[in-house]
């Protein structure tokens, strides 16, 4: 099973900070101070996606979902039972549905040749939990669901946005994309992340030197900072936990689906890294014939 | 021990080399491989640690959730944190562990390679287990 590299605190727990209502800096220092409170463990609290039980059945659009999913688009699926010893917040439970065909009038199979609809997430498809507790996605300029800006210098607008994917083979995802804007309204793919799981929430926020944050939920202490590292862009995990991050190397991955090998760090990186698509400059799950065309000169031997 | 010689592919990256192999006596090259070896220095594990040369470091840095096996190349083990990483540990002459605990386990053997199977891929970062 692949793991959720990103979203790992689906499976983690959390402490709900009874205050969540800043602006500015003061929302990063909440958010440090909410993941300390992260960092421990409980066990009672585990989300109900954990929980989610393998009924399905086959919607109109061909694929199986779990018969908790809403039709609608971008629905809400947050559960909450009688019995339940969970306290879900409502960023680790809401689901939403896939439904678009494009995204900024790119074709969904541009962004990717394998999604079939694509959803880009925005402040009115957030469940109502969210609209109770306004403060958590204030209009601060610093969390948000798509940034705009020039995020790699070439004096180009790019625009930065977090969504939800189907594949044609009904797999479902989160993706964090950036689109540049190449002439005016028409965008091309930059940059995509896409991680398969569940079609649940994550949130950009705005960093130091002009990066960007990718977070998975609101109070966690494991999130990715996308900066651009001179011709590439790359994507940099904040574990968490109780192993301090030691590397300064670019974590990157490819996860459209096509071994694309400029996804993964280049040769030259300091150190070899492993990850859930790359070993060092190599897409390992890229065929051998794509590989050898970026690295001519394997040596063949016989073990 | 495998009858049939198994082709593999070196590539080298600095003083690290990572070796592709299909497990089977010629390369498909419109296929992936199915296993990956990765060995060398300056290897980055998933969560940004660099890998430890010896296995005393090695608990030191992942002290939880480790196992230890032997399979048909040597002693190998797991940490639970980094699902679908397999390494392979060679232990001096003469120090093999009474068990095969994590404690039995000289601090001084060496990590010399990292496994991959394409079946089951590693995470970007540690995992909590």
């Amino acid at each position: 099973m692949t793991t959720d590299p990103l979203f790992r605190s689906l499976t983690r727990t959390y402490r709900q900070s009874p205050i969540y209502c800043c602006t500015g800096a003061a929302v990063v220092a909440v958010v440090i101070a909410a993941s300390l409170a992260c960092n421990e463990r409980r066990d009672a609290q585990r989300p109900s996606v954990a929980r989610a039980t393998a009924e399905s059945t086959t919607a109109s659009d061909g694929c199986k979902r779990l018969q908790t999913q809403q039709p609608a688009v971008a629905q809400s699926t947050t559960e909450s039972t009688p019995d339940s010893h969970y306290n879900d917040a409502w960023w680790l439970t809401a689901r939403f549905r896939p439904a678009a065909d494009t995204i900024l009038s790119v074709p969904v199979n541009l962004v990717d040749s394998s999604w079939s609809k694509a959803t880009v997430l925005t402040r009115d498809l957030m469940p109502p939990q969210a609209h109770d507790d306004p403060g958590a996605l204030a209009e601060t300029g610093t969390f948000g669901f798509s940034f705009d800006g020039d995020f790699n210098g070439d004096g180009r607008r790019d625009r930065a946005v977090v969504g939800v994917y189907r594949t044609r083979a009904c797999e479902q995802g989160r993706f964090l994309l950036i689109l540049t804007e190449i002439r005016p309204d028409h965008w091309q793919r930059t940059f995509l992340r896409a991680v398969p799981g569940d079609p649940g929430f994550s949130l950009l926020s705005r960093e130091r030197a002009g990066g960007l944050g990718w977070w998975s939920c609101m109070q966690c202490d494991n999130w990715a900072e996308l900066v651009w590292a001179n011709t590439t862009y790359v994507l940099k995990f904040h574990p968490g936990g109780d192993v301090e991050p030691t590397d300064t190397a670019p974590a990157t991955a490819s996860v459209d689906g096509r071994g694309r090998m400029d996804d993964c760090p280049s040769p030259q990186s300091a150190g070899l890294r492993i990850s859930a698509h790359c070993i060092g400059p190599i897409a390992w799950d890229s065929t051998l014939g794509e590989i050898r065309s970026q690295f001519p000169k394997p040596i063949a031997s016989s073990a | 021990m495998e009858a049939t010689p198994i082709v593999i592919w070196t590539f080298a990256f600095g003083r690290a080399t990572v070796v592709a192999s299909q497990q089977d006596d010629r390369m498909n090259p419109n296929r992936a491989a199915d296993y990956w070896i990765v060995s060398g220095e300056g290897i980055v594990l998933p969560g940004g640690g660099i890998l430890p040369k010896v296995w005393g470091d090695f608990r030191k840095a992942y002290p939880h959730g480790l196992s230890v096996s032997s399979g048909e190349l040597g002693i190998e083990a797991q940490s639970c944190r980094m699902p679908g990483l397999s390494f392979m540990l060679l232990l001096s002459d003469g120090h093999w562990p009474a068990t095969l605990e994590p404690d039995s386990i000289p601090s001084d053997a060496r990590i010399e390679q990292v496994e991959l199977a394409r079946s089951h891929p590693p995470s970007d970062s540690l995992v909590r287990c």
